[in-house]
């Protein structure tokens, strides 16, 4: 196996511009310190029947159709900035930007329409009522993400380039930071536990998921190893990007990982769609459980954290609490972890496996495969953390700084899913050669790791409360 | 999918895999070991 271009450390664009972008919207916000809010004319949804009342801006005074035209524009005009570094033509990119931030959002609305969304008798006269909270406009993008990708694939090809699951989750696990220190302030017991409890699940979950797939991988489905270790990582630890980060570690060739990345994609919107409603049915007491069930069994942070989403929407605990957190949180130190593994396995294979002479394993690698939008996320979380702990004053100038990106990041979850659902081809499933892959994701996925990740949740978070427990002196 | 792509998953089915050698034992058996080890541990300790 030579190694080829591809096989080198190289950063993904995105994640440079998850970065960018990220501590732009951070940036601005956190004016919010000051008391002034910038980004006051971002649109925040709410629960409607008449369509005129379903969007009201964060702060400004301002109609709510010109809070929601000031968001597309605001969102598109990013996404068609970063085409057009890409050197695409400048129209194409506009049109497939606006393509695609009109229909996220369309669908985030739709779902927030009251008879899908109220959980409140009392605040709408409705003929039904579904319940599922606003989030359930993360399901419409999905399902029409889909429906797009797989019944108009030339609509889908043609806006694909500004759909950008990496891009939109990335920049939002970045927000979720602040959302995190905003809702722990204060509350330094909680956010510890949680923090210490998310460390000791992945430890363990890794090193036993990957073991557990690469054995069943070699052994029982005779894989060689060129494939079981993409695989392992692929199915075990963070789908896409350990998958590719492996392959390059162990120097595989790059269709391998490729295909491996394309499975994980559609698995991970089957178990986006399953697994909490699962969780809802299993665990009806314990949603931190669930929370973190999502971030270890569901592979990719987009998916993962959309599960983690649409899992709080379903048991609505309440505003500040800790689920969507725990759930990124978890994710956060996975992606942290796919650096040190890459590390290892490309110690092993050189070791053991390789017979070719290859170039040394460097340290820098583990920097260098580590995804760039962790530093944002521990920049937006450590950073407010200290702020308010050292000065308690700005705790109230914290609050109206989570309040302006919460208003970018639920639209970015949103774009997420529709992009989750544009690039899963479910006819993958159905191509020649492709039917061994298939059974051994199947039998990991759901015959042991989802159910080890709901062990392990349920020994580290079973006596959390979603909603930190405020301290009385 | 592309032809690239085709003849690696052609080959995967032509071609049996190789027995596990001592190194994917030592690999796969310290993961499971020490998995187990630390959840045992941290279970006990948090």
């Amino acid at each position: 196996m030579s190694e080829t271009p591809q096989q080198r450390v190289t950063r993904p664009h995105d994640d440079a511009w998850a970065l960018a972008i990220s501590l732009g919207v951070v940036g601005l916000a956190l004016f919010g310190l000051a008391g002034a809010q910038p980004l006051g004319w971002a649109a925040r949804f709410e629960e409607w029947v008449i369509p005129a009342k379903a969007v009201r801006p964060v702060a400004w005074e301002m109609p709510g159709w010109l809070s929601l035209a000031a968001t597309i524009a605001a969102v598109s005009a990013v996404l068609t900035a970063r085409l057009a570094a890409l050197g695409r033509p400048l129209a194409a990119s506009l049109g497939a930007s606006l393509a695609v931030v009109l229909l996220g959002l369309g669908a985030y609305l739709l779902g927030h329409q009251a008879c899908v969304a109220a959980t409140d008798d009392r605040k709408f006269i409705l003929p039904f009522r579904l319940g599922l909270t606003g989030e359930a406009g993360y399901l419409v993008a999905l399902a029409a993400g889909l429906v797009l990708g797989n019944l108009f694939p030339r609509v889908a090809n043609a806006i694909a380039p500004a759909a950008r699951t990496e891009l939109f989750i990335k920049t939002a696990i970045v927000l979720v930071g602040v959302s995190l220190a905003a809702k722990t302030l204060g509350q330094q017991a909680a956010a510890s536990r949680v923090l210490l409890r998310g460390v000791a699940a992945i430890a363990e979950a890794y090193l036993l998921y990957w073991g557990l797939v690469y054995l069943l991988a070699r052994t029982v489905f005779r894989f060689p190893r060129e494939w079981s270790a993409p695989l392992a990582s692929g199915i075990s630890i963070c789908g896409v990007s350990a998958a590719m980060a492996t392959g390059a570690a162990i120097r595989a060739r790059s269709g391998v990982a490729v295909l491996v990345s394309s499975l994980v994609v559609v698995f991970s919107t089957i178990e986006l769609v399953v697994l909490p409603f699962l969780a809802r049915w299993l665990l009806p007491d314990h949603p931190m459980v669930a929370a973190a069930w999502m971030g270890l069994a569901v592979k990719t942070d987009g998916a993962a954290v959309a599960a983690g989403a649409v899992t709080e929407a379903l048991y609505h605990p309440g505003p500040g609490n800790l689920m969507v957190a725990t759930t990124t949180l978890i994710k956060v130190f996975i992606d942290l972890f796919i650096g040190v593994w890459c590390f290892v396995l490309a110690i092993a294979w050189q070791r053991w496996f390789r017979t070719e002479p290859s170039d040394k394993v460097r340290w820098m690698e583990i920097i260098e495969r580590m995804p760039l939008f962790l530093v944002g996320y521990f920049l937006a979380f450590l950073g407010l953390m200290f702020l308010g702990n050292q000065w308690p004053a700005t705790l109230g100038g914290i609050k109206l700084v989570e309040g302006q990106t919460e208003a970018f990041r639920k639209p970015l979850f949103a774009l997420a899913f529709l992009s989750i659902g544009m690039a899963t081809d479910l006819r993958r499933l159905a191509s020649p050669g492709m039917g061994r892959l298939v059974l051994v994701y199947l039998v990991s996925i759901f015959g042991f790791i989802i159910w080890m990740a709901l062990a392990i949740s349920w020994i580290f978070f079973h006596d959390i409360p979603a909603l930190p427990v405020p301290v009385t002196p | 999918m592309n032809n690239d792509q085709r003849e690696l998953l052609a080959e995967l089915d032509d071609n049996p895999a190789e027995p596990l050698a001592r190194g994917e034992v030592i690999l796969v058996g310290s993961c499971l070991a020490l998995g187990t080890a630390l959840l045992v541990a941290l279970a006990l300790l948090l």
